[in-house]
């Protein structure tokens, strides 16, 4: 009786919000017009832009040149009229026209620097052991779209001359030819499926295009079922109504899962049929079109389908949790792009090529979901996989659905009238000035920072090595620094800028001494663990050191870091996280965010608790300034190990010692614990920053 | 019948410098009030009347104390479920549905307090009536014009036939023909047995409306008793000038007599 009662009120809530939802245009919108509309015009659009860019290529003749020839007639049958008719003959070359030009080396030169012509040719007469040949050098611009496809062409071209001449000494030695010239013959047949291959086609993009939409299709029934009963002032009207926090939670959820569900259907149909009208258009243009029997889909895309109504739940109940905190449509939608990001950030994992779908991989939301899609269109039915997927799905939204009945059981949530937590998205004249940032705001920043670290980062270090290095760490700076500008904060606070006390120096250097004993030993310990990592690292450092000098590298790898990542880790995100944490779940947590954003497993722990001892520090003392200095001297031992190595081990042997003995690694703990405590003693005992309840 | 004792409401307010303090915003209110009773909450901005008139429709849950109300039959409620059943709520807050027609809406509605589709139908129809919403009960509420989203805002809370009614200044920043709707509305309530607890700043008003009336300053009760008893206390001729002597009185520290 109770359940029934129950349900009828979950229906009754759940009828109320879809007819709402349905009334609202922005719902619609998202639901229908991005499938129906979005979908085919880019489909349009991109078929319209390939017979553009085939027909501009059809359309194109190419310029080229044969310098003056050094070449000497003769040589091994060389005919430089029958190469000059062999390259302008466009007679076999049905789709493009090679025009032919003769200019002497010098001004082929300079023509091709101004444009003029897309390529030319170079014939040198060689002598080797074995007699004199016939060296082509193709000079082309490799920056230069036409310029290389006619590079192309002619060395298609030289390839028949050279089979063409080898035929003909052949035949004047009197040889067989066709057996000497093509003594094996190499093809490839590819054995996968059609289906298969359109499938992998398929599983690049679908899931990537799945999740995003689903996620649209539920943002705006989320935000209008949460923030807009705020904003249109019902959500008290709501709360006089006899029903439970759970049953108002779930006729919500399932009204904005409907709508999310729905809409990913229609996108899902709309890209098939799409899909279906490109291939018929692709079939027709092409001979050798790929022959699929559609039928074969049908069960992949019924699990596709089952995935999308588990994914649509899952991400329902996160939105709905995150537009909760939201006091209108406006605070709303600064929510969406950092959940866009993150959202679509992780179903980018199915673009990684090879990625090895495990059980551990099956159970982290959004990156499954991309992950079984991709699978199940190349056809690898993994069931047990299928169901951790669903499973941890529904779960996932089950705790999310929790978490909200909780969320609507906070008063303050629902009457209370605090600002918005993500200043970065709000206009900057709305924004009060003082302060530290909000966590969400740190959040942002240090997701903005790793994104630049593995993008731009890891491209300027392999294209400038020591230097890339550099411009990596000021962008690092330069991104906490922008956003306290934008936000308005007080740089004294948010940045730890506190003048620290002599006596605190002296415990700054004694307990980064002790605390790099002990990461020595760690590291010792875990390289053993994972010798191919701690290998990958060094192998790095070799390689962008090369060539440096001792003190720019010092200043490079020691001072830049310690001025940069200090400001970012230990001063922005570190400050943020007091505030709003418990003291020591703020040192641990940032502590863990600096290891792991040295992205690799082994420096995950050793900088991790360097990371922890830092904050630390900036919490007993407020200054950063006693980090930097603790950051500089710890990345300093490491540019003296790698540039005086004897030095280093004559002063201090036991850095250097693979497998230490037990009473030296007795005595180094000692060292380290000693020196630890007595440099963390030496602080004054009362905390600078104080304790915000 | 509507009876709290000693309700407490603790808060923590944000203050400069991330201080956060902690503060009774209703701070040991007992009240009552009887079936066929208008009884009125009085007091200044920020005394607690909203806080405490949403703990007693349950909207929000009190630190201390209980709200119990009887029903028609006389069964005592403790239960939040069952004591918003019986509760019709209205405030500057609880705003309509707008997409909806009042018609629409009042059903759904309907159907969440639990009602067959033809009772909520039986239902409508006796409140269309009642309160002469024919002419536009089939509109889209957001083309409604004040007036006419305030009598369908009273339609809402008579749905469901409460026993008690909680009015948080429900005629504010309306005009003399809306506001009256809603105090002929309460009248005729009293008159057929219910509970009427309502808030207002408007005083002419209380002293023709309210039973009974009940003085909040700082979340606690500084006078209650009928509009005679609080003159007659005071010394003043008008409830006006008795809010503000008792408000001045409790200002001073001093208590009455």
């Amino acid at each position: 009786m109770k359940t029934s009662v129950k349900m009828t009120k979950i229906k009754a809530i759940y009828k109320k919000e879809m007819m709402d939802l349905l009334r609202d245009k922005k719902t619609l919108v998202m639901m229908l017009v991005v499938p129906l509309v979005i979908y085919p015009l880019i489909m349009m659009g991109s078929l319209l832009m390939g017979s553009a860019i085939a027909g501009s290529l059809q359309s194109d003749e190419y310029q080229i040149a044969v310098a003056d020839d050094k070449a000497q007639e003769g040589v091994n049958g060389y005919d430089a009229a029958a190469l000059r008719a062999l390259l302008g003959d466009t007679e076999d070359s049905l789709e493009y026209h090679l025009k032919l030009e003769e200019i002497p080396e010098k001004s082929c030169k300079d023509a091709l620097a101004a444009e003029e012509i897309d390529a030319y040719i170079v014939v040198e007469a060689k002598d080797t052991e074995e007699g004199r040949k016939n060296v082509f050098t193709i000079y082309y611009l490799s920056s230069k779209t036409t310029s290389s496809t006619a590079a192309t062409m002619i060395e298609e071209k030289l390839e028949r001359y050279k089979e063409q001449v080898s035929r003909q000494l052949l035949s004047e030695l009197g040889l067989a030819s066709e057996l000497l010239l093509k003594p094996v013959e190499i093809s490839r047949s590819d054995s996968s499926a059609n289906e298969e291959r359109v499938g992998s086609m398929l599983g690049m993009i679908l899931p990537f295009l799945m999740i995003s939409s689903i996620l649209l299709g539920a943002f705006y029934p989320a935000v209008d079922t949460t923030a807009g009963e705020k904003e249109r002032g019902t959500l008290e009207t709501l709360l006089t109504l006899p029903v439970g926090n759970d049953e108002l939670i779930i006729g919500k959820f399932f009204a904005v899962s409907t709508v999310a569900v729905a809409s990913a259907v229609l996108n899902l149909v709309s890209m098939l049929f799409m899909s279906m009208y490109f291939y018929a258009v692709v079939q027709t243009d092409d001979a050798q079109a790929l022959q699929v029997e559609l039928a074969n889909f049908v069960p992949a895309l019924l699990i596709v389908v089952l995935c999308t109504v588990a994914f649509a739940l899952f991400i329902s109940a996160v939105t709905m949790c995150v537009t909760t905190f939201a006091k209108s449509f406006k605070e709303a939608n600064n929510y969406a792009t950092p959940l866009m990001l993150v959202v679509m950030f992780a179903s980018f994992v199915a673009f990684v090529p090879n990625m090895e779908f495990t059980g551990l991989l099956a159970a982290v939301p959004i990156v499954n979901i991309s992950l079984l899609i991709s699978d199940i269109l190349v056809f690898e039915y993994n069931f047990s996989i299928i169901m951790i997927v669903l499973v941890t799905n529904m779960v996932y939204a089950a705790l999310a659905i929790v978490l909200l009945i909780r969320l609507y059981n906070s008063e303050e949530l629902m009457f209370g009238e605090e600002g918005t937590s993500i200043q970065i998205f709000t206009g900057r004249g709305a924004l009060k000035k003082g302060g530290v940032p909000t966590l969400s705001d740190a959040v942002l920043v240090l997701a903005a920072s790793l994104l630049l670290l593995l993008y731009v980062g890891s491209v300027v270090q392999a294209r400038f090595l020591l230097w890339g290095l550099l411009m990596t760490q000021l962008l690092i700076l330069g991104v906490p620094l922008l956003a306290s500008w934008y936000t308005k904060k007080e740089l004294r606070e948010t940045f730890s800028l506190h003048a620290p006390k002599p006596v605190w120096v002296l415990g700054a250097v004694l307990s980064e001494m002790g605390c790099y004993l002990l990461i020595i030993l760690l590291s010792s310990l875990l390289g053993s663990l994972f010798e191919q990592d701690i290998q990958a690292v060094n192998d790095t450092m070799d390689y962008i050191l090369e060539g440096a000098g001792f003190v720019q590298a010092l200043l490079i790898i020691a001072l830049a870091p310690a001025v940069c990542e200090e400001a970012l880790f230990r001063g922005y995100f570190f400050s943020a996280a007091r505030k709003r944490l418990r003291p020591a779940a703020a040192i641990i947590i940032s502590g863990a965010v600096f290891g792991i954003y040295h992205l690799s497993l082994v420096k995950f722990f050793t900088t991790g608790l360097l990371g922890v001892l830092f904050c630390y520090v900036v919490y007993r003392t407020g200054s950063i300034f006693l980090t930097a200095l603790m950051h500089f001297l710890n990345n300093a031992v490491a540019v003296f190990v790698l540039f005086y190595p004897e030095k280093m081990e004559r002063l201090f042997p036991f850095l250097f010692h693979e497998n230490p003995g037990a009473a030296e690694v007795c005595g180094l703990v000692a060292a380290g614990v000693v020196c630890l405590g007595a440099g963390l003693w030496l602080f004054n005992p009362k905390p600078r920053t104080k304790h915000i309840n | 019948m509507i009876k709290a004792e000693n309700l407490v409401k603790t808060f923590t307010r944000t203050e400069k410098k991330n201080k956060r303090t902690e503060f009774n915003a209703v701070d040991g209110i007992s009240i009552e009030a009887a079936d066929g009773e208008i009884l009125g909450v009085l007091g200044p901005n920020g005394a607690g009347k909203t806080t405490l008139l949403r703990m007693l429709g349950k909207l929000m849950s009190p630190t201390e104390g209980e709200v119990l109300i009887t029903d028609e039959t006389g069964r005592k409620l403790t239960k939040e479920i069952e004591i918003k059943r019986h509760i019709g709520y209205l405030s500057g807050n609880t705003k309509l549905y707008k997409r909806f027609s009042a018609r629409e809406m009042l059903s759904l509605l309907g159907e969440i307090y639990g009602m067959t589709p033809q009772e909520a139908e039986g239902r409508i129809e006796e409140i269309v009536r009642i309160l002469d919403l024919g002419a536009f009960v089939d509109n889209r509420i957001e083309r409604l014009s004040t007036g006419q989203s305030q009598r369908v805002s009273i339609a809402r809370c008579l749905l469901h036939s409460p026993q008690v009614y909680i009015f948080d200044e429900p005629t504010l920043g309306l005009d003399i023909i809306s506001s009256r709707a809603i105090i002929d509305f309460m009248k005729q309530e009293k008159d057929q047995g219910k509970t009427v607890l309502y808030s207002t700043h408007y005083m002419e008003e209380a002293e023709f409306l309210c039973d009974r009336i009940v003085m909040i300053y700082q979340g606690q009760v500084i006078a209650k008793g009928t509009p005679e008893k609080l003159r007659a206390q005071t010394h003043t001729t008008n409830l006006r000038d008795t809010f503000l002597k008792l408000i001045e009185n409790e200002a001073q520290g001093g208590l009455l007599a």
